[in-house]
């Protein structure tokens, strides 16, 4: 059977299934239930995947879909994803994305009858987005969001890519979309210089490491379907779309997918949005998408992320650690592990361990990850004895090690995308000890007793009190 | 992002929300995410549109 997002569910739920929670209870998510039970979630530090499996649409009624959130909400759940060890979720799996990021496996055509997603096929006036049980998930939204991946095929090199993006329900058949991947940008600006209609499909739905792979760093002009193949470890399958048949080809073991044209030059009103940062997007124009056809699978899983949450952190955090080790790896040949933290959305903070051989050294590898990622406004460097994992002990490093007047640096009028009181001020934290002068070390039990001593074989599992 | 922002209130429900600043001028009707009254940012009763002082 070709991976699909109800195969991975089925995966989870045979495998772990404490890590999949399942509500049966009528929800509501255009009236916050989905975001109130993700967020109690959350607040007593529980990550499973949640299905819902009665939503109602956008208009009250029963949906006869299901809503799953949280897919991505651990580590370990990616690890799952990715048929990665769960035991090693942590620098080895950013690793593993970073592999199967240099990958490509073509994908095959299937004809639409064998495809599920055609299942059941809107057109023109049939066509009701309010028909969906999309989420609204925080009370400044502007409406419900659709928070999964795109696909655009730029007119000039006939490759596909797919991205993130939102999408803004405006009506039966309309509804704003966030262009804001640069090779989205690119594509738009190409469809709007020939004054044409650029064609576009929301893929809301479809097994994990398919979205995984979707936020890979593709060079401009790579068929990303072929990337995601990768991911999959299988040809993706596609399939001819309602709209361009043949010559737009959509994937068919997803979900829901809506199809769509972007007029050149249209732009309308959408958000706020609770964004990555935990704030919300500032209300803006964004080009508009006409629905020209909804498919569907049977009993359709419509797919969300829980934007500023931990789900939507590592689907930043975990592509981009594995290619910025490596990177700095091949030039200092003196980095441990690297670690984009929860406390920064996993956006605009990393840490990195290196084994530091000579003062200065932690600058330079510093300077080094602020080149590599125009999103950090926050570099630390520790020692390789610091988990960069353990973000208190990040923090300690940074309380005993750091001298203000010599071991932080700030850098000027550096581009970001993100609203944070930094602004494009980029700064640089040397946490490592300093070689240059006597320094205290950091107090350690000794390796050989921590070998020795099996802890399960120590400590018993009831304290009698006598 | 990264961009300067406006705070505005709306004239129907005084719900409060925020706008990228390129919408400061009445280009287009601004959309209140709590009631969903289309509005002007000059029909606003309060706009706080400060810019940063260093």
């Amino acid at each position: 059977m070709p991976k699909s997002l109800r195969s991975f569910i089925e995966q989870i739920d045979h495998q772990h299934p404490e890590d999949l929670a399942v509500v049966k209870r009528a929800v509501d998510p255009n009236n916050y239930d989905v975001s109130a039970i993700l967020e109690h979630l959350t607040q007593r530090q529980r990550f499973p995947m949640v299905l819902f499996e009665s939503p109602l649409n956008l208009r009250g009624a029963a949906s006869g879909m299901r809503v799953v959130s949280n897919v991505f909400a651990t580590r370990e759940l990616v690890a799952d994803a990715l048929g990665f060890p769960r035991e090693k979720a942590g620098m080895s799996l950013a690793l593993e994305y970073a592999r199967l990021e240099r990958g490509q496996i073509p994908w095959i055509g299937i004809p639409r009858d064998e495809a599920p997603v055609k299942a059941n096929v809107r057109r023109a006036e049939d066509i009701d987005i309010n028909e969906l049980p999309i989420v609204n998930h925080y009370e400044m939204d502007l409406s419900a969001v659709v928070t999964m991946a795109a696909a655009m095929k730029d007119p000039e090199t006939g490759e596909y890519d797919v991205s993130f993006i939102k999408g803004f329900p405006k009506g039966p058949r309309k509804m704003g979309v966030s262009i804001h991947s640069p090779h989205f940008d690119r594509i738009l600006e190409h469809y709007e210089k020939r004054d044409e209609p650029a064609p576009f499909i929301h893929i809301i739905g479809h097994h994990p490491a398919f979205f995984l792979g979707a936020l890979a760093l593709a060079p401009w002009g790579h068929d990303d379907y072929a990337m995601i193949g990768s991911f999959m470890n299988e040809p993706l399958r596609l399939t001819p779309s309602e709209t361009w048949g043949e010559n737009f080809m959509v994937p068919a073991d997803a979900e829901i997918i809506i199809e769509g044209t972007i007029p050149p030059g249209v732009r309308e009103v959408c958000d706020p949005f609770g964004e990555v940062t935990r704030h919300y997007q500032a209300q803006c124009l964004r080009p508009v998408l006409n629905v020209t056809a909804i498919t569907h699978r049977e009993n359709a899983i419509l797919h969300d992320v829980f934007s500023g949450h931990q789900e939507h952190w590592n689907l930043g955090g975990i592509p981009k650690e594995g290619g910025i080790y490596n990177a700095l790896q091949s030039r200092f040949g003196n980095i441990v592990a690297v670690h984009m933290p929860y406390s920064g959305c996993s956006r605009f903070a990393c840490y990195i361990s290196i084994d530091k051989k000579i003062e200065g050294e932690a600058k330079r590898v510093g300077i080094a990850a602020l080149a590599e990622s125009w999103m950090f406004n926050w570099v630390v460097i520790v020692d390789k004895h610091i988990d960069v994992f353990n973000e208190q002990d990040v923090l300690w490093a940074m309380m005993t090690n750091v001298d203000p007047k010599r071991d932080i640096d700030t850098i000027q009028n550096a581009y970001t995308l993100f609203d944070t009181a930094a602004g494009y001020t980029k700064m640089i934290f040397d946490a490592t000890q300093p070689l240059d002068r006597p320094f205290p070390q950091m107090m350690q039990v000794p390796d050989d007793a921590m070998r020795r001593i099996n802890i399960d074989e120590w400590i018993e599992s009831r304290i009698g009190v006598h | 992002m990264a961009e300067r922002i406006f705070w505005v209130k709306c004239p129907g429900c005084a719900g409060r929300f925020y706008c990228d600043y390129t919408l400061r001028f009445d280009v287009a009707k601004l959309i209140c995410p709590f009631c969903k009254n289309q509005f002007m940012p000059s029909e606003s009763p309060e706009i706080d549109d400060r810019a940063v002082t260093v």
